[in-house]
């Protein structure tokens, strides 16, 4: 009796399952037509987007200035009161950040790779360059929405990722994935919400992140494409360009995470 | 005063003993669901060391219930958590807690005590502080604060803290809440004297040296540090607190390089309680100037934080002594162990306090404290420092003796070593 009982429940969980999916790659272009279309994308070369990240757990926040610009130039700013000023950035092929905690560092390996990915300016409409495979996964309930899981490998070997688009409007409602740092790879999970139109493209005011036990909230509170950057708007503080002219000084040697080669970088999440 | 106002609120108590009693009984149940909830929920080890504890909820609830006191309903929490096997997870009793989180307020008498054996000693005196105008001498023992008698508090936290590492840490800590009071305050402070002879001393509370700084939702704390040569060809960093990161870092930074053709470097982190993890890594960058070394592991429920140091630009690579004393914790030995397991410091002074982990203590809807870790810590040298702490290349332990000589112990044997050392 028990085992019916089980089968029908099994059951009842595998026919959302057998329902004809879309197939990814239209699930994410439909996704770039939600949010304004490639036309709207490619009229911007680069971006101010001004805000607050804050720890809300800890109590902890701070006013954040990330500019971009094409094709994967970033610099982030984050003035944390208690903790001071941290910085990371993009320039060229040279991933960096400096952190009042633990100093200067270049980002190298897999964490340079994914770092890279996120840089890529007008990520969305890229993706096809920046992912080996994308395949739909089924139909998941994420808050009040049902969404279509897309699982996305990056084409540089880095953790696959799982993008979450809202059946009714198209739009990215969720990532989850694997991060690569220094310290370790987390499990990760993002939560984009408060769409806006800016310019044409909607883009989300709001991200919360769940990370090793933390959570991280990032709240937009400007965002302006096309501004007049001054040309010193990606250059590398004073002490990443002590290290790089170290490192090149040097012999290599090995991090301790994977190696990802340069070439292989410019590549980005659809969103 | 402070300990006054507990026993006058169990006094209260006792004047509606039965409605006190259904009142405790209910405290106390609620107390034991938060305790087990608390480790099923946060302890770091998800298997909770194969412990079934659905089952060990039911023996221990029942039991809870029919207690008849708070100090009954302590002692199966305590038998409870016991079951762990692990240091740090305790009940402390209310008046205990008490002292631990401290009611003093920020003013300061620039007294800095440790607790040797039984004793409350003054281990330094800052210069110009309330203290040195009274005349306080280094190793004079403090034996009553604000009017309360400090053996009774060393006695019921000795109970908690006999065998633990912590017990230099939480002891010294308790007697130091009791030297702090508001800015302009006066106070009585009951000393026994270098020639034995019981004094006091009346002082008014100052403002602590340092920065006020406030990081998230820990209460506002002062970040201190002395940054100087102690002879002129060793330098010396002293830091109170691993907070502030934006200051100390550019000092310390500052310290190092202006140092960059020292005989050697010392690194005084007595009595420094920890603070941000991270910042361990940044002043270990200074001194190690190999890539991809690291000072050790953290071992969290979901994931796995490795304490990876980013070596300068210009790092320093002469002598480097670590100064640690039981008072030492959490960052504090992540750094000193880190670098003793690497090879790259020499450490100095007592036994840490081996709370290396990040515990955290809350109070129970009974009153007393609960004190349970949320992750693990392995140095890299593959040592657990949880209830171990760092044990120093070179014991330099500090007498009543020594304090009235006005000997720093650890400080002058790393001279010593360092002396002994090559020139760069």
């Amino acid at each position: 009796m028990n085992r019916f009982l089980m089968l029908a429940i099994a059951g009842c969980v595998i026919l959302p399952a057998q329902e004809k999916l879309p197939p990814a790659a239209a699930v994410i272009d439909r996704y770039i037509e939600a949010t304004g279309g490639k036309a709207a994308y490619e009229k911007h070369q680069n971006q101010i987007a001004k805000g607050t990240l804050s720890f809300p757990a800890q109590g902890i926040s701070g006013a954040m200035t990330m500019t971009m610009a094409e094709p994967s130039n970033t610099s982030t700013k984050v003035e944390i009161g208690a903790i001071g000023t941290m910085q990371e950035g993009v320039s060229g092929d040279v991933a960096w950040e400096v952190s009042p905690m633990q100093g200067p560092r270049i980002v190298e390996g897999a964490e340079r790779a994914d770092v890279l990915r996120e840089a890529r300016f007008n990520a969305p409409i890229h993706w096809r360059e920046q992912y080996s495979k994308a395949e739909t996964q089924g139909v998941e309930r994420v808050g009040d929405e049902d969404c279509v899981k897309v699982l996305m490998t990056p084409s540089d070997g880095g953790h696959p990722e799982t993008m979450y688009f809202s059946r009714k409007t198209g739009l990215l409602v969720k990532q989850t994935g694997t991060r690569a740092t220094a310290m370790g790879d987390f499990p990760f999970e993002s939560d984009f919400s408060d769409y806006r139109a800016v310019d044409g493209v909607l883009e989300p005011f709001k991200t919360a992140e769940k990370a090793a036990g933390q959570e991280i909230q990032l709240t937009i509170s400007s965002l302006q494409f096309n501004v007049d950057l001054p040309p010193s708007a990606f250059e590398m503080p004073a002490e990443i360009q002590t290290l790089v002219k170290k490192q090149k000084a040097q012999p290599p040697e090995r991090s301790g995470t994977s190696p990802a080669a340069p070439e292989q970088s410019g590549t980005s999440n659809p969103k | 005063m402070k300990w006054t106002a507990v026993l006058l609120c169990a006094a209260a108590f006792t004047l509606t003993a039965h409605a006190q009693s259904d009142d405790l009984r209910r405290r106390n149940l609620e107390s034991f669901d938060h305790v087990w909830e608390t480790i099923r929920d946060k302890y770091w080890d998800p298997k909770l060391g194969g412990l079934d504890w659905v089952s060990i909820r039911d023996r221990f609830r029942p039991e809870v219930e029919k207690a008849s006191s708070t100090e009954e309903a302590r002692a199966l929490m305590d038998r409870m958590l016991a079951l762990l096997k692990v240091t740090h997870c305790a009940i402390l009793p209310t008046e205990a807690a008490l002292s631990v989180h401290g009611m003093g307020g920020p003013g300061t008498l620039g007294i800095d005590v440790r607790v040797i054996g039984d004793h409350a000693l003054v281990a330094s005196v800052a210069p110009g502080s309330p203290a040195s105008a009274a005349g306080v001498e280094m190793g004079w023992e403090v034996t009553q604060a604000g009017g309360d008698k400090v053996a009774p508090v060393l006695a019921t936290l000795d109970k908690t803290y006999a065998t633990s590492t912590l017990r230099e840490l939480m002891l010294s800590r308790a007697v130091e809440e009791h030297l702090h009071g508001g800015i302009g305050q006066r106070t009585t402070v009951g000393f026994i004297d270098g020639d034995g002879h019981g004094v006091e001393r009346k002082m008014t509370f100052a403002e602590p040296p340092g920065t006020l700084t406030q990081f998230g939702y820990l209460p506002p704390m002062y970040v201190d540090m002395d940054s100087k040569r102690v002879r002129p060809d060793i330098g010396y960093f002293r830091l109170n607190v691993f907070l502030e990161p934006g200051k100390v870092m550019d000092a310390f930074g500052a310290a190092v390089q202006s140092c960059a053709g020292c005989r050697g470097f010392i690194l005084d982190v007595r009595g420094n309680p920890g603070g941000i993890g991270a910042m361990a890594m940044g002043l270990a960058g200074w001194f190690v100037s190999e890539r991809g070394k690291r000072l050790g592991t953290l071992y969290l429920r979901d994931s796995t934080l490795k304490f990876v140091i980013f070596p300068r630009a210009e790092t320093f690579n002469g002598p480097l002594a670590v100064l640690v004393d039981g008072a030492s914790a959490s960052t504090s030995e992540i750094l000193a162990g880190g670098l003793q397991d690497l090879g790259r410091a020499r450490v100095f002074g007592t036994q840490t306090a081996g709370a290396a982990l990040p515990s955290v203590i809350e109070m129970l809807p009974n009153g007393d404290g609960f004190q349970y870790p949320v992750a693990n810590y392995i140095s890299e040298g593959g040592k657990a420092l949880e209830g171990h702490g760092v044990t120093p290349d070179t014991i330099a332990a500090s007498t009543r003796e020594t304090l009235l000589r006005h000997e720093d112990a650890a400080l002058d044997a790393a001279i010593r070593w360092i002396s002994q050392q090559g020139r760069l």
